[in-house]
């Protein structure tokens, strides 16, 4: 309790910052939106002049991008201080959140709030619910509680791969190039059924970075087309849960790395 | 009560080497070569509640890593500490508790809030009652005069303010330990005496107990009954501030000028001066003379100087601070 | 006065100097290189599956659009805005007061900045083109087109170099040029048609990509390097692209002219 009353004032501190800025966070706003749209009005465009990619109609694929950019975007908004982690080490900011009673994960998820990170989550929230129009959902209570947790999952998922290079920013100062490359796989890979894929991306895609998880495996669920998976179609419900063993273990990577900082800079 | 303990605290670094040419940096992300440099090297030390304790040594000595490794932001190669009974680097969030910690090359307050929204923010993190926090606020703002800039944001803030603020900040929830990393560099005159006038009231009141590094003697002949000296990671002194003195600049000095009549008796004194005296610079009618206590006492001298030249003025100094610490440092070059 | 033939000595010592200075950011480069050979798999995974067992959409031939869409991306890695980053942050800094001050005008300067990074970078570059043959789908044009299309990819680089020119001294009117510069450099990906062909899109999106110069960057040398405009046609695109040198130059002389007297006017 005590915990997330902190937060919440960091969070609006960090707002309250911002606004000071005026005209600086609104173009921020409208860069997160042009940027997380754009690659909405591609899907668009491109599927509505060919109905449909790989057997998936324009609506199914709307689906899966607004569940990935929702995902996403809730990632980012809690995370946005990781973008700037390479700075934070290198000029010895962190160690502010090692001499503050409040434990290190924390402020670094609610500690630098960056308004314009709500863009990916407003777009994906949009185009999420326009998606849910389009497509034929046999809804259940149980699909509902697996939209959500797919929500969730994917969006520890995607965390776990920005969270888990980082924790290597405290030996070599720098891992922005690696996350980078995890983000444009996440970012490029994860609006798309994997089905399109030969078989050795979808490999790739489902066992090494496993972006498939995000959005396609559970959206299979949702839309009764478990028989594309290639395993068993009860073990999909199941696929939130990869995304928060892959943000523990890259928690407990970074705190666990977070003993070879150097606090240099000053 | 021991509020700081630390035994044969070791801290190396360790970087890896940069590869230069084709593809360098991911050939510098997997190579196995490291660059290895002893920042600390077996520093062990006890501080006793309520000290007010002056860590000196030159640039790179070391201070700085100490103070982080105190502080729970690094953790150290080897060794063990302890302040207040907590290891500061195992269980953070509780020596967070106990420890204000100022660094004067970077504020630890929100850049872009007024100072006073700050102030709030620490207050809830650190769990202050709101009665007691007004309370402490309030002394705070008037001990460092800080009313006219409670509302600016910090990063309009001058640097003697924000310092303050910082300070402010550090002490709002009343820590048993206060860390102080360069607290007056860069300040005015003003700015450095209150400053200094408010750690000592700290200290006063509280009975905190403040280690404190700097490159202004001032601060440590101001605050400081011990010191703690330190080159290379390792401590060269550590004691009385007295008892610096004593040990390696015993002497005093003494500083005569004499009545016009008095030059030539004073030039025969600077020419052959009693045993235990020394000459250090001469003028027609102003002399400066060094005095070895072992030998001769301050007050002999005067009466023997007095009774042979019509003395006008006499001062006895102390040796400056500043003097004995740059003899210390350069002994250690000589013998390194 | 004798007649200037070879270039300015300035502009070499500016060009060398600015080759120099990316080579820094060559350290980043192989995963750069890695992330753009993921893009150029995915335009040619996702295309594909796009156009299914259909040869052509639209009259435009399942190759045509792949290789369309490869060289696209290749020229978007290869097109300058390094000029837009420098200029407005010489402007924000203030530093553009002493650069008013040396004997070089400060838009060459700029310029020659510009070139000297794309020199910087060349080498790396240039493994993108391998990169593209391997992952995604290049293919050579014919002779004609191509000698045509190294025409026209010359005349986008002075486009470009112009565009993001002209946006960096909106620096001097706008706060946080920065932020304005990013949203328009991922606005330009769409723009300039290296996402989607500019046949594909809507009429009204077309009309509105068509009157701005972006396409004349990367649609128009792309569609005669895929062969999708050939013979004397190929005229029409080359004589766009030089009208939009033309415009963007006047802009330029006329941007500048104001900046100077604003510059003036506020004493830097």
């Amino acid at each position: 309790m005590r915990l997330a009353a902190l937060s919440w004032d960091l969070v609006t501190a960090s707002i309250r910052g911002q606004m000071q800025y005026r005209f600086n966070f609104l173009i921020d706003v409208a860069f997160g939106l042009v940027f997380s749209s754009i690659g909405f009005v591609f899907i668009w465009v491109v599927l509505g002049r060919f109905e449909g990619i790989g057997g998936w109609t324009l609506g199914e694929v709307a689906l899966l991008y607004g569940m990935r950019l929702t995902s996403h975007g809730l990632w980012t908004v809690n995370f946005s201080q990781l973008f700037a982690i390479d700075r934070i080490v290198r000029d010895g900011q962190f160690d502010r959140m090692l001499i503050r009673p409040m434990p290190m994960m924390l402020q670094l998820m609610f500690g630098q709030f960056r308004i314009a990170t709500l863009g990916d989550l407003l777009g994906g929230v949009v185009i999420l619910g326009i998606a849910l129009t389009q497509v034929p959902v046999d809804w259940s209570a149980g699909k509902v509680a697996l939209l959500a947790a797919a929500l969730a999952g994917g969006a520890m998922l995607d965390g776990a791969f920005q969270l888990g290079p980082a924790a290597m920013t405290f030996r070599t100062l720098q891992s922005m190039p690696l996350r980078g490359l995890f983000d444009d796989i996440f970012g490029r890979f994860s609006g798309y059924p994997t089905s399109i894929f030969d078989r050795g991306s979808r490999f790739l895609l489902m066992w090494i970075v496993p972006v498939a998880f995000v959005a396609w495996v559970p959206a299979t669920v949702l839309l009764d087309r478990t028989d594309e998976l290639p395993f068993p179609g009860w073990l999909a419900w199941w696929s939130p849960l990869l995304g928060a063993l892959a943000i523990t273990l890259a928690a407990w990577l970074f705190v666990r790395e977070s003993r070879h900082y150097q606090s240099s800079g000053s | 009560m021991t509020m700081i303990t630390a035994d044969n605290l070791v801290k190396a670094f360790e970087r890896p080497v940069r590869v230069d040419g084709r593809f360098s940096a991911v050939r510098t992300l997997f190579t196995r070569q490291r660059q290895r440099s002893v920042a600390v090297d077996g520093v062990s030390l006890r501080i006793a509640e309520g000290e007010v304790v002056g860590y000196l040594g030159p640039n790179g000595a070391g201070k700085s890593t100490t103070i982080k490794m105190l502080t729970g932001i690094l953790v150290p190669t080897s060794g063990a500490a302890t302040v207040a009974g907590i290891v500061p680097w195992q269980d953070r969030s509780a020596n967070a508790r106990n420890i204000g910690v100022v660094f004067g090359q970077r504020s630890q307050l929100w850049w872009d809030l007024p100072l006073d929204e700050s102030l709030r923010l620490i207050g809830k993190m650190y769990d202050v009652e709101p009665a007691r926090f007004r309370q402490n606020r309030d002394l705070l703002v008037e001990l460092l005069q800080m009313e006219s800039f409670l509302a600016t944001p910090v990063r309009q803030l001058s640097l003697g303010q924000r310092m303050r603020g910082d300070l402010a900040a550090a002490v709002l929830y009343e820590p048993p330990v206060l860390f102080l990393d360069e607290p007056t560099v860069g300040l005015d005159v003003v700015a450095k005496e209150r400053m200094r006038g408010f750690i000592e009231e700290i200290n006063r009141t509280r009975k905190t107990t403040v280690l404190l590094t700097t490159h202004d003697l001032d601060d440590v002949e101001r605050l400081c009954r011990r010191i703690l000296i330190i080159d290379q990671g390792r401590v060269l002194f550590d004691g009385a501030t007295a008892d610096l003195k004593r040990r390696y600049a015993p002497h005093r000095l003494l500083d005569v000028t004499v009545s016009g009549e008095g030059a030539a008796a004073l030039r025969e004194l600077a020419q052959s001066p009693p045993p235990g005296v020394t000459t250090n610079a001469m003028d027609e009618l102003t002399g400066s003379f060094e005095i070895d206590p072992e030998v001769v006492t301050v007050a002999a001298v005067i009466a023997e100087f007095s009774a042979r030249a019509p003395l006008v003025d006499l001062a006895v100094r102390e040796p400056a601070m500043d003097g004995i610490i740059r003899e210390i440092y350069e002994a250690r070059e000589i013998t390194r | 006065m004798m007649a200037r033939v070879a270039p300015h000595p300035t502009w070499w010592a500016m060009i060398r100097a600015s080759a120099r200075k990316v080579q820094i950011y060559r350290t980043g480069m192989a995963f750069w290189l890695l992330r753009s050979m993921l893009e150029l798999f995915l335009i040619r995974v996702v295309w594909s599956a796009v156009y299914g067992d259909r040869e052509s959409v639209d009259l435009i031939a399942d190759d045509t659009l792949l290789v369309y869409l490869t060289i696209s991306a290749v020229q978007v890695y290869i097109l300058p805005n390094i000029i837009a980053v420098e200029v407005g942050e010489r402007i924000e800094t203030g530093q553009v007061a002493t650069d008013l001050i040396r004997p070089f005008s400060f838009l060459k300067q700029m310029i020659a900045i510009q070139f000297g990074s794309t020199l910087g970078i060349a080498p790396v570059l240039m493994l993108v083109i391998p990169a593209a043959m391997l992952v995604g789908s290049l293919e050579w044009p014919s002779a004609a087109n191509g000698v045509a299309y190294l025409v026209s990819f010359g005349l986008a680089y002075l486009v470009s170099t112009l565009t993001w020119l002209l946006v960096g001294l909106g620096g001097f009117w706008v706060i946080n040029i920065g932020g304005l510069r990013a949203l328009l450099s991922v606005a330009s990906g769409f723009l300039s048609g290296a996402l989607i062909p500019i046949w594909f899109m809507p009429d009204a999106l077309r009309i509105v990509v068509q009157l701005l110069p972006f396409q004349a960057m990367t649609f128009l040398p792309a569609s005669i390097f895929s062969g999708q405009v050939s013979g004397t046609a190929i005229i029409g695109p080359l004589l766009v692209q030089l009208a939009w040198i033309a415009i963007l130059s006047w802009l330029i002389g006329w941007a500048w002219g104001r900046a100077q007297r604003k510059l003036v006017i506020q004493g830097g």
